[in-house]
């Protein structure tokens, strides 16, 4: 990762390059390294070396040095930083200061770890209770980073979150989604570097209702089931049939709503096998699992002999 | 001119008189089964096989199925309509419906008749109301998978369950009429006449039968037993018990010793070790053959 500045210093141009450092996941501990720096001065006609002073943003002087190249490469902390220099020529004698250009070292960019093409996303459950998912989201140590700078995007880009922290790692309760999240290493003098996306997306699943009891009553020549008593909660169903020696069922009906204290066949219910499930729904939340009962509609023996009848002519 | 059509006209009668309007009026009345009715086995089952909308047959289907039906000779319609119509109207998939139905065709009528009766026992809920696939199960086991006489077993089995079933008799559990259906055919074709008749009997004997005092389980399972040692086990029961319980012949044992006595007498009611002598000629086919004759002469 590269990084120009260019600024005019008088005839010269400085160009701070930042060449990043080795990433380490898990330390807490801010990184000693340095930031790198490449200054690049304009040739100047007789300059036969350049010295150069570097401050701090309180005028301290973390650097001077000489090169007879124009182009010099440093190490720097991060934050904002005030530099001059002035040209020598080849018999010692030297130019006049610069005035002091100021200008920013931002922290080294993250790096996360080499990510797959599809890397498994960080997965979470909502809470049944608070109807959010918990999870901790964590990034590599950035160099000359302070402190970081969390951001959570949803599904359309947006900031949903953001926090800063000096850790490597922060727990989020977000609302079921998937979303994205970008960590921005934070220098000295709170200069910001380059905001990095995390290769893993969020994803916080709904809560899964609980399943209520549904009773099922059979008598002799009736079958029933009692639909469970929750106010807040609406319930779902369907009806379907599979022939005997068969395993392929076909909706009959759909029940979105079912509202009735008792569910009972419908009648006229043709012979063969049925399956009625219900389940629970309330927005935010995912469908309870399924309650199934299997039941079988047989024919009367009059229905059978009346087939019978039905013959062809000999 | 005119006698020409006359001649014509003579001859046309002729021959018109010559052909015969009904083969069975001439010819011996066939009642060899090698010789088949498949003009009839196959028109029937063609206009049976495209009438039925849910098995979407074409009509070169419906053909194909007609010819593999009449394939198995005279009888083969109504052997397929049967297992057809009953397992299409409970409901059974209509592919397997018709696989099942063709393979009954194949087999002789009583078979059919069997899955036919056995499984709307079995299955329906006014009989002994037990699930789909222990009834086809059975059901099968019954008919195709039988090794005796299928229509008395058939016999036996229906007048069981009935009897069994019935509030004025037992009026057991449907569940227990068909275990105990199931247990007492096994020994069916020992009977020459189905055991039905011998279970009746033997039942009121063991329940009027006041010294024994048999509850209606110990009576059933007592019954099983012993009618599984043949069709001279009860007898051979009751006399022993008669005998035993005698006080004028001596023995006058106690009761219980004379049940287990009855018990071992009649066991050995049976001898497995000896051959079972051929089965008779069916005496129906005798009949048949003697009208043919009669009318022959």
């Amino acid at each position: 990762m590269k990084k120009k500045m260019k600024k005019i210093l008088n005839s010269f141009v400085i160009t701070t390059l930042f060449l990043s450092g080795v990433p380490c996941w898990g330390q807490s501990k801010p990184s000693q390294k340095l930031s790198s720096v490449e200054l690049q001065w304009e040739d100047s006609p007789g300059a036969f070396m350049y010295e150069v002073e570097i401050y701090n943003s309180k005028s301290k002087l973390l650097k001077s040095f000489v090169s007879k190249s124009s182009l010099f490469k440093f190490k720097s902390t991060s934050g904002k930083i005030k530099i001059r220099g002035r040209v020598l020529d080849a018999y010692g004698k030297k130019g006049l200061w610069s005035s002091l250009i100021e200008t920013e070292v931002p922290p080294d960019d993250l790096k996360f770890p080499d990510a797959q093409e599809n890397p498994p996303p960080i997965q979470a459950s909502t809470h049944s209770k608070t109807l959010k998912g918990k999870v901790n989201l964590n990034w590599p140590e950035g160099v000359q980073a302070r402190r970081y700078f969390v951001k959570i995007y949803d599904a359309n880009n947006s900031v949903i979150k953001e926090k800063e922290t000096r850790n490597l790692a922060e727990n989020f309760e977000l609302d079921p989604g998937t979303y994205r999240y970008s960590v921005t290493p934070i220098g000295n003098d709170k200069v910001l570097g380059k905001e990095t996306f995390a290769p893993q997306r969020v994803q916080i699943g709904a809560a899964q209702l609980p399943l209520a009891k549904f009773e099922v009553i059979q008598t002799q020549n009736r079958l029933q089931i009692k639909m469970p008593r929750k106010s807040d909660v609406e319930i779902f169903g369907e009806l379907e049939y599979a022939y005997h020696l068969s395993e392929t069922w076909t909706p009959v009906f759909k029940y979105d709503p079912f509202t009735e204290p008792f569910w009972t066949p419908e009648g006229s219910l043709k012979p063969g096998r049925y399956r009625v499930g219900f389940w629970l729904h309330k927005a935010g939340w995912e469908d309870s699992v399924k309650f199934n009962h299997e039941f079988v509609i047989k024919p009367t023996e009059k229905e059978i002999i009346d087939t019978e009848t039905i013959t062809v002519e000999k | 001119m005119k006698k020409i059509w006359l001649v014509i006209l003579f001859t046309v009668w002729g021959n018109a008189a010559l052909s015969a309007p009904d083969d069975g009026l001439l010819y011996d009345k066939l009642t060899d089964p090698r010789f088949c009715d498949t003009a009839d086995e196959f028109r029937n089952s063609y206009l049976f096989l495209i009438k039925q909308s849910d098995l979407g047959f074409t009509e070169p289907q419906a053909v194909k199925g007609a010819i593999k039906i009449a394939k198995n000779c005279t009888g083969a319609f109504d052997r397929f309509s049967q297992v057809f119509r009953v397992l299409q109207k409970s409901g059974v998939d209509i592919k397997k419906t018709f696989d099942v139905a063709l393979e009954y065709s194949s087999f002789d009528s009583e078979r059919a008749r069997n899955f036919y009766v056995l499984f709307q026992r079995l299955f329906l809920e006014n009989y002994l109301d037990i699930d789909f696939t222990t009834a086809y199960r059975i059901s099968h086991e019954l008919s195709k998978d039988y090794k005796g006489d299928p229509a008395k077993l058939r016999d036996d089995f229906v007048k069981i369950v009935k009897y069994c079933t019935d509030d004025k008799e037992f009026g057991l559990g449907k569940k227990l009429c068909m275990e105990l259906a199931l247990k007492l055919t096994k020994y069916t074709e020992l009977y020459p006449k189905g055991l039905y008749q011998d279970f009746q009997s033997f039942m009121t004997y063991i329940q009027t039968n006041k010294r024994l005092g048999f509850s209606l389980k110990e009576a059933l399972n007592l019954a099983v037993r012993v009618l599984s040692k043949g069709p001279k086990a009860p007898r051979n029961f009751k006399k022993t018990i008669d005998f035993a319980l005698d006080k004028g012949d001596k023995l006058n044992l106690p009761e219980l010793q004379a049940f287990q006595l009855a018990l071992i007498i009649s066991d050995h009611s049976f001898d497995p070790t000896k051959k079972a002598p051929e089965p008779e000629k069916p005496v129906i086919a005798t009949v048949d053959e003697k009208k043919d004759e009669k009318n022959l002469k």
